[in-house]
C-alpha cells in the first residue's frame, strides 16, 4: 500500500531525466572509491530526487574531517578536532556524518519528526546507507542500533523515527538490527537546552543497556553502529556508547555512529 | 491510552451499534427514556477497528442477529482485519486488540456525568460549527475559548448522540469481502485519498495504525486520529450579534452592502446578472454553476453581484483559490468593494485561521478544515494546479458547502468533468448560457483574443542544447523587443530555464542584463517579476508557475516546445491569455513552437477561435437587438 514516489520530493518535479544517469554515475563515483560504486549507484539511483536537486541540494560533507567526530576542518594540521581533545571519552570510537545540517535538513527534519511525515524515513536511511559505504565499508558491524526514545515521547509523536532509520538502513545494507538501548531518563527536548555542559547533564545516565544482551557471549569483541538524525554536541551519541560499554558482555565493543545531519 | 466500546441500543424491537470514547456519557444520554436497553459489544483502542466492526454489526443487526453472535462477528473480523494488516506490512503478528466484554450495561454505573454537560456541549458546537477538525485542533480551539480539556471528549461523545456533531477516525479501515480474496482497505475521511496511506504501528494507540500523506501538512490524519465534523448553522452566525442584517430589517431600509465604483460592460453585466439569478434561486435543481470568462474578462467583478445578494440574505460566502498570493490580493479587494461586512484571508500561516467572518477567502487546502458552513461557495480558478487532477479538493469543496447550498465555478479553462456536467454542447458547440452555466466570451475591453500561431521546427530542443540559433525565433524576439514590448518565453523544464536564459543571452547580446529565468523554487521569483513589471527587464524566462495570474501590459508571449506533456489545453489557453489584456493595446503575438504536432496546443488555438467566434455573433445579436 505504500505509495510510489514519482515525483522528486524537493522540487515535486519529475526525477526522470535523460541526464540522470550519467550524474547519478559521477555522483556515486565522487562519493566513494571503486570497490563500493555498484551499491552506491544502486542507491543513489533510488533516492526520489532529481538531478538538479541531488546535486544543489545535498550538502554532502566534503573536505578533510576530524578523526574521531567527523567534523570538517579546514586549515588544521590536526587529527582531531579542538572538541574531541577536550571531551572524547572512548566509549564512542568514531562518528561519521552524512551531511551539513542546513536549510534543507532542517526543512527534512521538521517534516519528518513534527509533521509526523514517517516515508521520509525510507529515503533517508537511503542516504545514510550511502554514508555507510562511504565512510564505513570496510567494518564489520555485528549490530546497528538506534538512540531510543522515551515511553512518554513515543506516544506523543506516535512513531520512532531514529528506529525506522535504523530499520530500513540495516536492511539496505544487510546488517542485523536490534534494540539495544531504552531510554530511563526523559530528557528535555533539545531545543530547550542550552549550552554544552546542560546537554551533557541531561543526558548523563540517560540510557541502559536491554538487559537480553548480558548473558550473549562474543568471540571477538563487536562492532556496533549507532544511527541517529543528528550530531550537534555528540553528548548523546557518547551517552548510549557509555550504556552500551556498561553492560559486561558489550565492555569490549568498538563502537561507531552514523547520523544523517551535523 | 483511550478505548472505544461498542455497543449495541435497542428500543421497541429497533436495534443499532454505537461507538463512544466513554460510555457514561452515552448510558446518561439514553437513560433519559425508559425503555431502551444497551448490550456491550466489546472494546478496542483502535478507532479505525471499532468504526470498522460498527458498520459490520450494523449490517447484521439488520439480519436480526442475537449479541452473542455479534461478538463473534467482531471477533473474526478483528482477527481478520489482523492477519489483512500484517500482510500489508509483511510483518505477522497481532495488529489489532478487541475485547469482548460483559454484557448489559457493566460498565461506568458510578461514573456521574456533569448537570451542565449539554449547555457546555452547546457552547462547544457553536466554537465548533461549520468546521471538521483533528483533535488537536479542537483541544487548541477549545482551550483558546477558556474551556476544559479534561471534559473536551464527553462533550463532543454528547454532541454525537445528539446528532450535531460526526465522530470518525482519520483513516477509515474497510474489510472488503472478495470471491477470490480479502482485502483490507484504508481511506483517509479527511482527503478522501486511498492511494497515500502509509501503514506503520503506532505508539499512541499500540495497535497497527496508518497516516494519509497525502494531506500530512494539515496534521495527521491516522487511525487512531479523531476527526470531528460539526454542521455550521445557515442563518444565525455568533459573529452576527449586531450586525446590521440582524434585526431583519426591511429591504428597503438596509444600506447597499457593496460600494463598488466601476461599471459592468452590457455582456458582464448580463454573465453577472446570470450567476447572481443561480444564486438568488431558491429550488434550484442544480447546486453547480459554471461561469466561463475568457482571460483577461474580468471575472472577479463579476461575483460582486452574487456574493452582495448572498450577504444581503445573512449568508456567509467562501472563496476558495488555489494559490496564497491570490488570497492575499483578493481578501483586501472584497473587503473594499464590501465594506460593512468582515472579509478575512485563511491561508496555512494565517492569524484569521480561526475567526468567524462573512467572507471567507481561503487557500484551497483550507477549505478542507470547513463542514457544511457556507451556502455559497465559489471556486476561483477551479482547474489551477491544486485542484487540476486533484478529486481531494473537489471533495473539500464540496464538504465546506452547506446542505442546499451551491458552488459557483469560476475559469477560463473548465476542466472536461465541469464542461460535461454543467455545459450543455449541441454538435460540439456549447450554448452561451443555461441554467448551470454562462459564458463570457469577451474581453472587458471588447477586442477579440489573440490567437496564437504555431510553428513545426524540427530538432527543437537540439537547437537548445547545441546552441543552434532559431531564426524564427529570433526574429520574432527582436521584432517584439523594438516595438518596445515585453516578452515571456515559457519553457517545459526547470532545467531549460538556465539554458534558455544563457541562449537568449548569447543571441541577444544587447539584451545583455534584460533577461532573467524564474521558475517555482527560485528565491527571487517576487523580484524578478517586478523588476518585469517596472520594465527593467524585457525577456523573462519562465517555467508554467507564471502561466495565470500575471497581467503586464504590452507583451508577447512565446512558448518552446509547446507539445511537451507539461503544457496541456488548458495551460496553453491561459498562457495565451497572458497577451493584450489591456485596453490600449488589445493584440499581440503568441508563438507557439512544437517539434511535432501535437493535441494540446492544436486545441487550445481551436479553443480560443471558438471563443472568438461566440464573442463575434453574442456581438451581432446585441446590435439586432
Amino acid at each position: 500500500m505504500l505509495g510510489k514516489v514519482s515525483r522528486c520530493v524537493i522540487c515535486s518535479l519529475s526525477p526522470r531525466s535523460a541526464m540522470r544517469q550519467e550524474r547519478v554515475r559521477q555522483l556515486a563515483k565522487r562519493l566513494g572509491n571503486e570497490s563500493v560504486y555498484p551499491p552506491m549507484y544502486r542507491l543513489l539511483d533510488k533516492l526520489p530526487l532529481c538531478v538538479a536537486c541531488m546535486e544543489a541540494k545535498l550538502p554532502f560533507q566534503v573536505g578533510p574531517q576530524c578523526l574521531v567526530c567527523g567534523r570538517v576542518m579546514m586549515n588544521t594540521p590536526d587529527e582531531r578536532c579542538t572538541d574531541c581533545q577536550r571531551y572524547a571519552d572512548g566509549h564512542l570510537l568514531q562518528n561519521r556524518s552524512m551531511m551539513a545540517y542546513q536549510e534543507w535538513g532542517k526543512e527534512v527534519i521538521r517534516q519528518l519528526k513534527y509533521r509526523g511525515d514517517e516515508h521520509l524515513s525510507a529515503m533517508l536511511a537511503t542516504l545514510l546507507a550511502i554514508g555507510y559505504y562511504r565512510y564505513y565499508s570496510h567494518i564489520p558491524f555485528r549490530i546497528v542500533t538506534n538512540v531510543p526514545l522515551h515511553p512518554s515521547r513515543l506516544r506523543e509523536r506516535g512513531f520512532d523515527q531514529a528506529a525506522l532509520l535504523a530499520k530500513h538502513f540495516a536492511e539496505s545494507v544487510n546488517l542485523s538490527y536490534f534494540p539495544l538501548l531504552r531510554r530511563v531518563k526523559n530528557t528535555d527536548k533539545l531545543s530547550k537546552q542550552a549550552g554544552r555542559f546542560a546537554r551533557y547533564q541531561s543526558m548523563h545516565n540517560a540510557f541502559a543497556p536491554c538487559e537480553e544482551w548480558a548473558s550473549r557471549t562474543w568471540k571477538a569483541a563487536p562492532h556496533i553502529l549507532i544511527i541517529d538524525d543528528i550530531y550537534t554536541t555528540g553528548s548523546t551519541l557518547r551517552a548510549c556508547a557509555s550504556a552500551i560499554h556498561s553492560l559486561p558482555s558489550l565492555s569490549q565493543a568498538s563502537i561507531r555512529s552514523l547520523t544523517l545531519f551535523r | 491510552m483511550p478505548e472505544y466500546l461498542l455497543y449495541v441500543k435497542e428500543e421497541n424491537r429497533t436495534r443499532q451499534a454505537y461507538i463512544t470514547p466513554c460510555f457514561e456519557v452515552d448510558r446518561h444520554f439514553w437513560e433519559q427514556e425508559d425503555g431502551r436497553r444497551l448490550h456491550i459489544i466489546g472494546k478496542s483502542p483502535s478507532l479505525a477497528i471499532a468504526f470498522m466492526l460498527r458498520e459490520q454489526v450494523n449490517q447484521r443487526l439488520a439480519h436480526d442477529a442475537g449479541i452473542d453472535s455479534l461478538k463473534q462477528l467482531a471477533h473474526t473480523a478483528v482477527r481478520e482485519s489482523s492477519v489483512l494488516y500484517g500482510r500489508a506490512v509483511e510483518e505477522t503478528k497481532d495488529w489489532f486488540q478487541f475485547s469482548p466484554s460483559g454484557g448489559l450495561e457493566e460498565k461506568g454505573r458510578n461514573d456521574h456525568v456533569a448537570a451542565d454537560l449539554p449547555i457546555e456541549a452547546d457552547r462547544l458546537r457553536r466554537i465548533l460549527s461549520g468546521r471538521a477538525l483533528l483533535w488537536e485542533e479542537i483541544v487548541y480551539l477549545w482551550m483558546q475559548h477558556g474551556g476544559d480539556e479534561s471534559v473536551l471528549l464527553r462533550l463532543i461523545q454528547w454532541l454525537v448522540l445528539e446528532g450535531k456533531a460526526v465522530l470518525l477516525p482519520g483513516i477509515r479501515l474497510v474489510l472488503k469481502k472478495g470471491l477470490w480474496r480479502n482485502r483490507l482497505l484504508a481511506v483517509c475521511e479527511r482527503c478522501g485519498e486511498a492511494d497515500s496511506i502509509h501503514l506503520a504501528y503506532c505508539y499512541r494507540c499500540e495497535q497497527g495504525c496508518g497516516y494519509c500523506a497525502a494531506c500530512i501538512q494539515m496534521g495527521q490524519s491516522k487511525c487512531c486520529a479523531r476527526y470531528v465534523c460539526v454542521a455550521g448553522e445557515l442563518d444565525t452566525a455568533i459573529s452576527r450579534a449586531g450586525h446590521p442584517f440582524a434585526s431583519g430589517h426591511e429591504s428597503s431600509e438596509k444600506p447597499a452592502l457593496l460600494e463598488w465604483e466601476g461599471t459592468y460592460t452590457p455582456w458582464q453585466a448580463e454573465a453577472a446578472e446570470r450567476a447572481r439569478q443561480f444564486v438568488a434561486a431558491q429550488d434550484s435543481s442544480s447546486e453547480s454553476f459554471l461561469l466561463w470568462a475568457v482571460c483577461g474578462a474580468g471575472k472577479t467583478e463579476l461575483l460582486f453581484p452574487s456574493i452582495a445578494d448572498m450577504l444581503a440574505s445573512g449568508k456567509k460566502v467562501l472563496v476558495a483559490t488555489p494559490r496564497k498570493d491570490v488570497v492575499l490580493e483578493l481578501a483586501p479587494r472584497l473587503q473594499r468593494v464590501f465594506p460593512r461586512v468582515k472579509v478575512i484571508a485563511v491561508h496555512g500561516a494565517s492569524g484569521e485561521k480561526w475567526e468567524e467572518a462573512d467572507v471567507v477567502v481561503s487557500t484551497t487546502h483550507q477549505v478542507m478544515r470547513f463542514y457544511r458552513r457556507f451556502p455559497l461557495v465559489v471556486v476561483d480558478e477551479a482547474d489551477a494546479f491544486p485542484y487540476h487532477g486533484n478529486p481531494m479538493l473537489y471533495r473539500a469543496v464540496q464538504r465546506a458547502v452547506a446542505l442546499g447550498g451551491k458552488q459557483l465555478y469560476l475559469t477560463a479553462t473548465p476542466p472536461k468533468k465541469l464542461r460535461k456536467a454543467l455545459v450543455p454542447a449541441r454538435f460540439g458547440l456549447y450554448a452561451p448560457y443555461s441554467p448551470t452555466h454562462t459564458m463570457l466570451p469577451q474581453r472587458y475591453h471588447g477586442h477579440p483574443l489573440p490567437v496564437p500561431k504555431q510553428m513545426i521546427v524540427a530538432g527543437l530542443q537540439q537547437k537548445l542544447r547545441r546552441n543552434q540559433p532559431l531564426g524564427a525565433f529570433l526574429e520574432q524576439v527582436r521584432h517584439s523587443l523594438t516595438d518596445d514590448r515585453r516578452v515571456f518565453v515559457f519553457v517545459p523544464r526547470v532545467n531549460d530555464v538556465e539554458e534558455m536564459t544563457q541562449y537568449l543571452t548569447y543571441f541577444l547580446p544587447d539584451c545583455h542584463g534584460r533577461i532573467a529565468g524564474v521558475h517555482a523554487a527560485d528565491p527571487l521569483r517576487d523580484e524578478k517579476v517586478k523588476a518585469f513589471r517596472d520594465r527593467q527587464l524585457s525577456l523573462l524566462v519562465t517555467t508554467t508557475i507564471l502561466e495565470r495570474g500575471v497581467t503586464i501590459p504590452q507583451s508577447d508571449v512565446i512558448v518552446w516546445g509547446a507539445d511537451n506533456a507539461v503544457f496541456d489545453q488548458a495551460s496553453l489557453v491561459q498562457i495565451a491569455g497572458r497577451v493584450g489584456r489591456s485596453a490600449d493595446s488589445p493584440g499581440g503575438t503568441i508563438l507557439f513552437l512544437v517539434e511535432k504536432q501535437a493535441e494540446a496546443p492544436r486545441e487550445a488555438i481551436r479553443e480560443i477561435k471558438r471563443m472568438n467566434r461566440l464573442a463575434q455573433r453574442l456581438r451581432g445579436n446585441q446590435h439586432a437587438g
